[in-house]
């Protein structure tokens, strides 16, 4: 299909000029600025195929992380390797590195009225972004019953003070018991139980 | 000062090792380390958020403006440099062992009971958040609006904070 990702070794300087661009111009994080690394490296630079893009997408939502760095740095890594990887995360990371620290600075300065203004109405804004990203990483999950008791109970144990990085692993351990005890109920008459998709 | 940014790379580590679901994900483990080690009050963690929403890329960004506030530019690279680490080296080793990865029975179900606490973890945070910071009608009219407007009217984040700066600026001076 193109000959280009298999040949070709993928110059640096190239990696470093795509990731300063997508680090400038990848406004929202997430699943808002992964159709423009799409665009960007499988469309116009053909550093690899669509469905390889789609197997990174799979594979990075199995690790923690900002969703576009981790698809970035699978990215770097298939087509340059640990140099790819320095090279492409310093280069997408610097700009809005930069940017916050510049931000930073001026907050803590500047105590006029109305910078408390903004900040007043940017923190509202946050809160309603987060019951956006609430709902939409829900919506992520199958549909099962099982998931929605998960999430409330670990919001009441995040809310009653237990330590976020708990909750974490408690829900990995929950979902650990659930697929055995799924499968146990099962029996032999479903060997491999998959989840949908 | 040395000791904040050994905390700093310590703590931001193990929020880029544990927050899955995305960089919202990393939000309430960043706020626990941020409050507990009294880096930042909880109206200034929202502003560290906040401004990691303005700025272009990861919103887990944040975590240089809580290191420059922490420890200094020093600490702000540090804070930067762990937070990220983790999932870099994370994406390394599922590049490698993927493929048995996803033989294990069971592997998605795991992942999505993980991203079920996540959930309920963002939640819990914005509740809170929420009742810092939604103090006024009109803080809860930009909120609401902010809901509605990338919902259904699909504005961009980074539009949304910009505009409610602006709100801000004009009605919400003290």
């Amino acid at each position: 299909m193109n000959k280009k990702t298999e040949k070709q070794k993928v110059r640096l300087r190239d990696v470093w000029r795509v990731y300063t661009k997508i680090g400038v111009l990848g406004f929202g994080g997430g699943f808002a600025v992964l159709s423009f690394i799409r665009t960007e490296t499988v469309e116009r630079h053909q550093w690899l195929t669509d469905e390889q893009f789609d197997h990174v997408i799979e594979f990075t939502s199995f690790s923690p992380g900002a969703t576009t760095i981790n698809v970035m740095t699978a990215v770097a890594y298939r087509i340059r390797g640990w140099m790819g990887v320095v090279v492409g995360i310093t280069a997408v990371l610097w700009p809005s590195f930069l940017l916050i620290l510049g931000l930073a600075t001026v907050t803590s300065m500047i105590h006029s009225p109305w910078v408390q203004g903004i900040l007043a109405g940017i923190e509202a804004a946050v809160v309603g972004l987060l019951v956006v990203v609430v709902r939409s990483l829900y919506l992520e999950l199958p549909r099962k019953k099982f998931y929605l008791v998960l999430a409330i109970l670990a919001g009441l144990l995040t809310f009653l003070g237990l330590n976020p990085a708990l909750v974490v692993l408690f829900a990995a351990l929950a979902g650990i018991v659930a697929y055995f005890s799924e499968r146990h109920l099962k029996g032999a008459k479903a060997k491999r139980p998959r989840a949908p998709k | 000062m040395l000791q904040i940014w050994l905390e700093l790379l310590i703590n931001f580590f193990i929020v880029g090792l544990l927050g899955f679901g995305g960089g919202f994900g990393m939000i309430p483990l960043m706020k626990t380390v941020t409050l507990g080690n009294h880096w930042l009050t909880a109206s200034e963690f929202t502003e560290a958020i906040a401004m990691g929403q303005i700025t272009p890329g990861p919103v887990a960004i944040s975590a240089t403006f809580i290191g420059d506030r922490a420890g200094g530019f020093i600490g702000a690279v540090i804070a930067t440099f762990a937070v990220f680490l983790p999932s870099i080296l994370v994406v390394i080793a599922l590049t490698h062992i993927y493929r048995y990865v996803r033989k294990i029975p069971g592997s998605q179900d795991v992942l999505h009971a993980t991203l079920a606490g996540v959930v309920g973890l963002i939640a819990a945070v914005t509740l809170s958040l929420g009742r810092s910071v939604i103090i006024s009608p009109l803080a809860a009219a930009i909120a609401v609006i902010t809901i509605f407007g990338v919902l259904k009217w699909k504005w961009p984040y980074w539009a949304v904070i910009i505009t409610s700066g602006l709100v801000g600026a004009l009605l919400l001076r003290p």
